[in-house]
């Protein structure tokens, strides 16, 4: 493989020493300001941008999101010295990040390893562009495109219900099991899903689903709001919004609104998908515990029947 | 005689009028006096019942704060082990990469050897080859300096060596770290002893912001100031855990973003002082009143024990300090003032928590 071009925004000296050392069969630019980072991304036309911490100008995640318009080809992974949840949700909501690493992060080979799968989906895989032909499609995917939410909160169903419904089909389940057989009846675009459920977590459903179903995007609940699990989500599941409950509406539902229009991005570039695809790369400390067999069982068999129901249609 | 006999008479009803009287007078006395001592009595057993029910709140008090203790242990030990891991964790990704480095470096080395071992082929070629082939020897002389000299260029020019210095040295600087750490944790297990000793103040206020450097994460900006104090006469292990109780309510003050700003000073009369403020909402007049009651919080049921700020108050009145709260709608700030005692006498007697 070609060497990559990866840009580091990184002002700590010893982190800077390290990645370098990390990715020394690429080449390195690194930048410690956000006027550079912006004008090294563009005119440099980087593959992978890390950043980490804060900068005259901005920290990490505000200018991971100023990149994004910048150089939308590359990929993104964001570095946390001391991560919080909110800092995680809003890599992942308004930066779009490949890939959320802490830092000392568990081993070298694996985010060595991440970096490079990073920059090969940049190289090979077309970027989404924001596109002015979606808006006429909005009314057809909204009433085409479903919204599965899996909630088992009686009276947040019912909230969720008088927000969403007049905007989008929304189908309810109450538990995986329920869900897994909406998503085989109907085409599901979007699942907002509670992670922390009370008859377990989700997470390790999410990432099942998003291994067999990568098209789907999720947009992830958490009552818990642990960093360690919000990375996980992100890396393990490639969640699509992170949510910390209690639940702002007005924010899930722009949530769900970029997740379908994402869903229907993707529909017409399906050459896109492996940006919203779960990586190659396993996490070196794996965090997500996989479903039941059984529920794995027909989470595995779901594309088969996806298909089948699709050409049914 | 008759009138003398009349006025006898009369005298003994008045006599025994009297005596009746004086009979009824003190079984009224009596009865009150009976009346009394039941109520002195029954002072004394509500007494009694009062003290009972006092000294058990003050046992349950204390027995709280020390399940707050616990839990501020294990925020503690929790940050700490945060602590620990961070430079752990780097000096042993940079001990490795410095590890690939050097191997990188060993391969240049290899590449120099074989541009050596290229360079002495035309030797062998002269010494035992065909004299008209001296064209292909020149050639391979060109080629083999050329090798030499780029193999060469490339050993100068790397940087594996300088970099696997440089990343040893940010190791070195981490392992650094860990023993300050471990040398702390010892420190804060030994201050668990209630005797006063003398103290390093900012030492103390810097290892607890440490350990609870996790509670801020990325979301809160630190601003730590210090002046130089003389070591004071206190308790390590109290004055560590009004310093935890204080910051953790100013973090928690910020659920967002904000600042923490900790600030150590010399105050009037040779007093130091400890200001921790935060860029929270502030308290509420109704709130201020009472925020020193032990088991009073506005946090929800489960969410603290309510006894944060009566342990710090007690720390601060046991130390013979003062503790000041200035608060607005742009946060609080506590302002802790303690007498330092004079270098080499016991100026401050500090008794244990639980007496205080």
């Amino acid at each position: 493989m070609e060497p990559l071009r990866v840009l580091l925004l990184v002002a700590d000296a010893p982190l800077v020493r390290a990645l370098k050392a990390l990715l020394r069969a690429h080449e390195v630019i690194v930048a410690d300001d956000a006027e550079h980072a912006l004008a090294s991304a563009r005119d440099r036309d980087v593959d992978v941008i890390v950043a980490s911490g804060r900068f005259r100008g901005g920290d990490a995640v505000a200018l991971l999101v100023a990149l994004r318009q910048a150089q939308p080809r590359a990929q993104r992974i964001a570095l946390f010295e001391r991560e919080s949840f909110a800092a995680v949700a809003a890599a992942v909501n308004e930066a779009e990040v490949w890939h959320v690493e802490t830092v000392p992060w568990p081993s070298n080979d694996v985010l060595a390893a991440v970096v490079a799968e990073a920059g090969m989906v940049a190289r090979s895989v077309p970027a989404l562009l924001p596109d002015a032909s979606l808006a006429q499609d909005q009314a057809w995917a909204r009433a085409q495109v479903g919204v599965l939410v899996v909630e088992d909160d009686p009276t947040l169903q019912q909230r969720l219900r008088e927000q969403l419904q007049a905007r989008y089909q929304v189908r309810f389940a109450s538990s995986a099991d329920r869900a897994i057989q909406v998503i085989e009846q109907y085409e599901t675009g979007v699942v907002f899903a509670e992670v922390d459920a009370r008859h377990g977590d989700l997470g390790g459903w999410l990432q099942a689903l998003k291994a067999h179903q990568p098209q789907i995007l999720a947009v992830a609940a958490c009552t818990r709001q642990d960093p360690a699990r919000a990375i996980a989500l992100a890396d393990e599941a490639r969640v699509f919004r992170l949510l910390a409950r209690p639940l702002d509406l007005r924010q899930c539902e722009q949530a769900i609104a970029a997740a379908l229009e994402r869903y229907m991005q993707i529909k017409r570039s399906p050459d896109a998908l492996p940006r919203h695809a779960l990586a190659a790369v396993a996490a070196a400390e794996p965090l997500l515990s996989l479903p039941p067999p059984a529920l794995l069982a027909r989470i595995r068999a779901l594309p088969a029947r996806v298909a089948r129901q699709a050409a049914g249609r | 005689m008759q009138f003398g006999a009349a006025a006898m008479n009369a005298i003994a009803w008045i006599g025994w009028v009297a005596a009746a009287a004086l009979a009824a007078g003190l079984l009224v006395l009596r009865g009150a006096l009976h009346r009394e001592r039941e109520r002195a009595a029954s002072l004394e057993r509500g007494k009694q019942a009062l003290m009972e029910e006092l000294t058990e709140l003050e046992a349950r008090q204390v027995q709280a704060a020390q399940v707050g203790d616990y839990a501020g242990l294990g925020q503690i030990a929790a940050g700490f082990c945060r602590e620990l891991a961070r430079p752990l964790g780097s000096a042993r990704n940079n001990v490795q990469l410095a590890s690939g480095q050097i191997a990188d470096y060993r391969k240049l080395v290899k590449a120099y050897d074989a541009a050596v071992q290229y360079c002495l082929q035309p030797v062998e070629l002269i010494l035992g080859a065909d004299p008209a082939s001296l064209d292909n020897v020149v050639r391979h002389v060109e080629g083999a300096r050329a090798k030499l000299f780029q193999a060469r260029q490339n050993l100068e020019r790397s940087a594996f060596l300088d970099e696997a210095r440089d990343l040893l040295g940010d190791a070195d600087a981490g392992l650094t770290r860990l023993d300050g750490i471990t040398r702390e944790l010892g420190a804060h297990a030994r201050s668990e002893r209630e005797d006063a000793e003398w103290v390093d103040l900012n030492a103390l206020v810097d290892a607890v912001l440490d350990a609870t450097a996790h509670l801020r994460a990325d979301r809160i900006e630190l601003r730590r100031e210090r002046a130089e104090l003389p070591r004071m006469r206190a308790v390590p292990g109290q004055l560590g855990r009004m310093v935890l109780n204080l910051v953790t309510n100013a973090v928690q003050a910020m659920p967002a973003n904000g600042r923490l700003a900790v600030t150590t000073r010399r105050g009037a009369g040779g007093a130091v002082e400890i200001e921790i403020a935060d860029s929270g909402h502030g308290i509420d007049d109704d709130v201020l009143a009472r925020i020193f009651e032990p088991f009073f919080t506005t946090r929800a049921v489960g969410q603290g024990l309510g006894i944060g700020l009566s342990v710090v108050h007690r720390i601060v009145k046991a130390h013979g300090g003062s503790i000041q709260v200035h608060t607005g709608a742009t946060g609080s700030r506590f302002v802790v003032t303690l007498p330092a005692g004079a270098a080499g006498t016991d100026a401050v007697a500090v008794p244990p928590l639980a007496a205080a």
